[in-house]
């Protein structure tokens, strides 16, 4: 109990700090971010509350006894909603088919303080501080890093302890009894004393007006009835039956459709449409839209439309990008490679005089190429712009970025914008970006008072992303007879995915490149022990539009330093698991995670012929995740991916099933990429365009996943991405052990390597 | 144009070469089939022609009169749920969701066919695209349900 309670304070007096600060330091409303959600007497806009009694924010109860639960998360696959509502449902007392899920608007109790600040957490404290005042000022809605836990995992239990404590406040007058006589349960109050119960719909009214307690007491672990048990995902039923409704599946009367196409030159301009006269005629067309980068038909009909836009001609500036190829891009990622660390971001001791004092010293050089994302739901938004407003329908990562692209270009207050959430049908980071938004006003407000639906062909869909960025990494290592690493430099080049994606939302806090650590997450702080240090990295400048793609530049740098490990495990002469274990601290929880890894494998068991394993251990997003991939290999380099063991350190967590579906998830995602991976560039053009040519595993290549999870009380980490960058590595050392040869660019298939 | 979608017959004033998948989602407002690809791909927009699983964004609706085309939302008949279905749900096959219309539908076509398909037939005939990667549990399902037919012979 005791500990309990210190928790709480430790938030609140964190909170106070903000909200002193947003305030402006004179006012103490205290509390920030559980204050915000308790200021219930805020009329909470926009559709689904109507009503309900309003708790706080977020809990939202109606006199039938349903909770109408404000989740501002995207459920794009990862299972937020079920996660959220069960940290909701366990403080509250309620079971979770009483819950009902409601995309709130843009508003500062729900923003995601914890992704905020999330790249200021290695910086110094003052922009962490910064960035949480930013987080409630914007208010930054928004889905991605793996955060939603991170930062849901205290706030949702506070929100439904709070409310219960109301609602039991209530029934304490009701009954003139005190409260240990009270039970709460499945959404009744319950007097043990003479068996009366009441719903908390009808206590709602009255529990509405009683003062909300920001610091209530939260149950132990031990007391968990939902929370670290595998529940059944609450959107499952609409989602086998075709009802869930995904922002391309919004129908509104009246409705248009529109197609796109963009400037197939990399950073060109469309100056004008030579056909317009002609396309206008085609059967349902109703207008065309221009503007530098693209251009739309809107008619009556997606297929019409596309038709329509397809049968465009223009006349292109091509920016002096015509030139621009992967050949090229690769050529200044190795030249600037061949200098000097631009931002060295971390240094440990002095690596000249360790390399110097090294028995032996090991070079390689690693490349990856530019990754699409290709979300089975083609990019799509539906826009109502009206004479001083406008409604947008979308499925979408960052509500705020929404609002304030629709005002923007709406020409309106961004309290005059409506959104309405829908289901993701993907996300991974590209719905993160506001370009289609911007794309969508654009084109409905040259119909205003119709409201019409966007749809990007898959061809624009791949060829008009906001991709990973190629990148490189040069690796010298010391090491010394007895396979001890006394030396370690890693250089990372590439180009900036925080400038490129930060400047086209957000131009105004455009960082210096200096800052985008997301370059070197995933080879910075590595726990194994590695003598002196000197990683970093330096940036390249190109057209291409950059964005941040599932694990970021883990997704890169796991494959780099995983697979530099392995190369050097092999020149100890040592085994892969074993090199890596002694690198690790005893009883770290990485050391746990990766012997673990070892153990469920069978490791140290020999295969059969034919058969290999390759290990790989990577930290991302607040979780430890160790993998052992079995392949079967035949001399003809064709190779299939029988088994991946895998081990996910994510301390406390919420729903099991869900991190094993995820690490199911972030290997697939992740072997996709490994395997066939590759948006190319030939004279200025994307030379990819559709799943034939942008291939993906399928049902038949699929691993059998077999995944632990790690139980310890430790703070929670994330799990959408953490499972992505071992699995490469993992894979490529397994084919290293097979074969002996060392892959150390991907994808697979162009070293003649062919999945079967 | 006529059409008959899930045993009701409709009137629907397109072009011959539209596709299916459009005449489904933009005239009839049956948005449960997907857009994914456009060329046959990735299975999104998978419904069934005559109870065999075809993909309708390249299915020209002339070539479709006088045919009973079913859809995802016809699957659960009076809110009770297939076989395949209740598996998907048994075995929380579906993360974001976008392609499992078209999954289910897929395999509802090869399971009415084959009772008891091998994992090779399996393979070869379910070449849907999960970006998710749901694909373990997909088969998992199956093997569900093939244990279901197996027991009632």
């Amino acid at each position: 109990m005791a500990k309990e309670r210190t928790r709480g304070q430790k938030i609140s007096r964190r909170a106070f700090i903000i909200s002193g600060a947003v305030i402006g330091g004179g006012f103490a409303l205290g509390l920030g971010g559980v204050a915000f959600s308790n200021f219930k007497k805020k009329q909470f806009s926009g559709m689904g509350f109507e009503g309900a009694e309003s708790l706080n924010a977020f809990i939202h109860i109606t006199p039938d006894n349903k909770i109408k639960l404000a989740i501002a998360r995207a459920e794009m696959g990862q299972g937020v909603h079920t996660a959220l509502a069960m940290l909701t449902a366990e403080e509250l007392e309620v079971d979770l088919d009483q819950i009902e899920v409601i995309h709130p608007q843009v508003e500062s109790p729900y923003a995601n303080v914890n992704l905020a600040t999330h790249y200021e957490r290695t910086s110094s404290s003052t922009g962490f501080h910064f960035m949480e005042k930013v987080a409630y000022i914007l208010p930054y809605i928004a889905t991605g890093g793996s955060t939603t836990i991170r930062d849901g995992y205290e706030h949702y239990r506070i929100m439904g302890a709070s409310a219960k404590e109301m609602l039991m406040k209530v029934a304490m007058k009701k009954w003139f009894v005190d409260i240990d006589k009270l039970k709460a349960e499945k959404g009744f109050v319950i007097n043990t004393e003479t068996g009366e119960k009441v719903t908390y719909g009808s206590l709602a009214p009255f529990a509405a007006e009683e003062k909300p307690n920001n610091r209530p007491t939260l149950k132990s672990k031990s007391n968990f009835k939902i929370i670290g048990k595998s529940t059944q995902r609450i959107d499952l039923k609409e989602k086998v039956t075709g009802a869930a409704e995904y922002g391309i599946d919004v129908r509104l009367p009246n409705m248009l459709f529109a197609a796109v196409r963009h400037c197939p030159i990399i950073g060109g301009e469309i100056t004008s449409i030579t056909n317009e006269s002609e396309v206008i005629d085609m059967r349902g067309v109703k207008h065309i839209v221009q503007w530098p980068k693209g251009a739309a038909v809107i008619a009556d009909n997606t297929w019409r439309a596309q038709q329509a836009a397809n049968a465009l001609t223009f006349e292109i500036d091509n920016k002096g990008n015509e030139q621009l190829s992967s050949s090229h891009i690769s050529k200044l990622l190795k030249t600037r490679l061949d200098k000097e660390i631009d931002h060295v971001k971390e240094k440990i001791d002095n690596t000249a005089t360790a390399f110097k004092a090294s028995d032996k010293v090991f070079e390689a050089l690693y490349e990856v190429p530019f990754l699409a994302h290709a979300t089975m739901e083609p990019i799509n938004c539906t826009v109502l712009v009206e004479e001083d407003k406008a409604k947008v329908w979308v499925g979408h990562q960052a509500p705020f970025l929404v609002t304030m692209a629709t005002a923007k270009e709406a020409d309106i207050k961004t309290s005059k914008v409506e959104i309405d959430i829908k289901y993701l049908g993907g996300g991974f980071g590209r719905r993160a970006e506001n370009d289609f938004i911007t794309e969508a006003v654009r084109i409905a407000k040259a119909m205003k008072g119709t409201p019409i639906q966007m749809v990007w062909s898959r061809e624009e869909d791949t060829q008009f992303d906001t991709y990973r960025p190629a990148a490189m990494a040069s690796f010298k290592a010391g090491m010394n007879n007895d396979g001890s690493i006394v030396a370690w430099e890693n250089h990372v080049t590439l180009q900036s995915v925080l400038r490129s994606s930060i400047g086209r939302n957000f131009p105004l806090m455009t960082p210096p490149e200096s800052q985008d650590t997301t370059a070197a997450e995933g080879a910075l702080g590595l726990a194994y022990n590695l003598g002196a240090r000197k990683v970093g990295y330096s940036f390249i400048e190109s057209p291409m539009r950059l964005g941040f793609w599932r694990s970021v530049g883990h997704s890169y740098n796991g494959f780099f330093t995983e697979s530099f490990i392995d190369e050097l495990a092999n020149e100890a002469d040592t085994d892969p698991y074993a090199f890596r274990a002694k690198l690790l601290p005893s009883n770290s929880r990485q050391k746990k995670v990766l012997d673990k890894v070892a153990e469920i494998s069978n490791w140290n068991s020999p295969l059969p012929e034919g058969k290999s394993r390759g290990i790989a251990f990577h930290e991302s997003f607040g979780s430890i995740v160790a993998q052992v991939a079995e392949i079967s290999i035949n001399p003809n380099k064709e190779f299939s991916v029988d088994k991946v063991f895998c081990v996910i350190d994510c301390g406390n967590y919420v729903n099991p099933d869900t991190i094993i579906a995820q690490m199911q998830s972030g290997i697939v995602f992740g072997l996709t990429a490994a395997v066939y991976g590759e948006i190319t560039i030939e004279e200025g053009k994307i030379q990819q365009s559709n799943f034939p040519d942008y291939e993906v595993l399928k049902l038949k290549h699929m691993p059998e996943v077999f995944t632990h999870i790690m139980e310890n009380n430790e703070a929670p980490g994330g799990v959408g991405e953490p499972g992505t960058p071992p699995i490469a590595p993992a894979l490529t050392n397994a084919i290293f052990a097979a074969t002996g040869e060392r892959v150390r660019s991907l994808p697979l298939k162009n070293h003649g390597f062919k999945l079967v | 144009m006529k059409i008959n979608v899930n045993g009701i017959d409709h009137e629907v004033d397109v072009e011959p070469n539209m596709p299916l998948l459009w005449v489904l989602r933009d005239e009839l407002n049956l948005t449960g089939t997907k857009y994914g690809c456009g060329v046959a791909a990735c299975g999104a927009c998978t419904v069934h022609l005559d109870g065999q699983a075809v993909r309708s964004c390249v299915l020209p609706i002339a070539a479709l009169q006088g045919k009973a085309i079913t859809t995802i939302e016809s699957i659960a008949k009076d809110d009770r749920l297939s076989r395949v279905q209740q598996a998907w749900i048994d075995h929380q096959v579906p993360q974001c969701g976008y392609c499992q219309s078209g999954m289910v539908m897929a395999v509802e076509s090869l399971l009415a066919n084959n009772n008891q398909p091998s994992e090779e037939e399996i393979d070869a005939s379910i070449s849907n695209i999960c970006r998710c990667g749901t694909y373990q549990r997909i088969k998992e399902a199956i093997k569900e349900v093939l244990t279901q037919n197996q027991e009632n012979g």
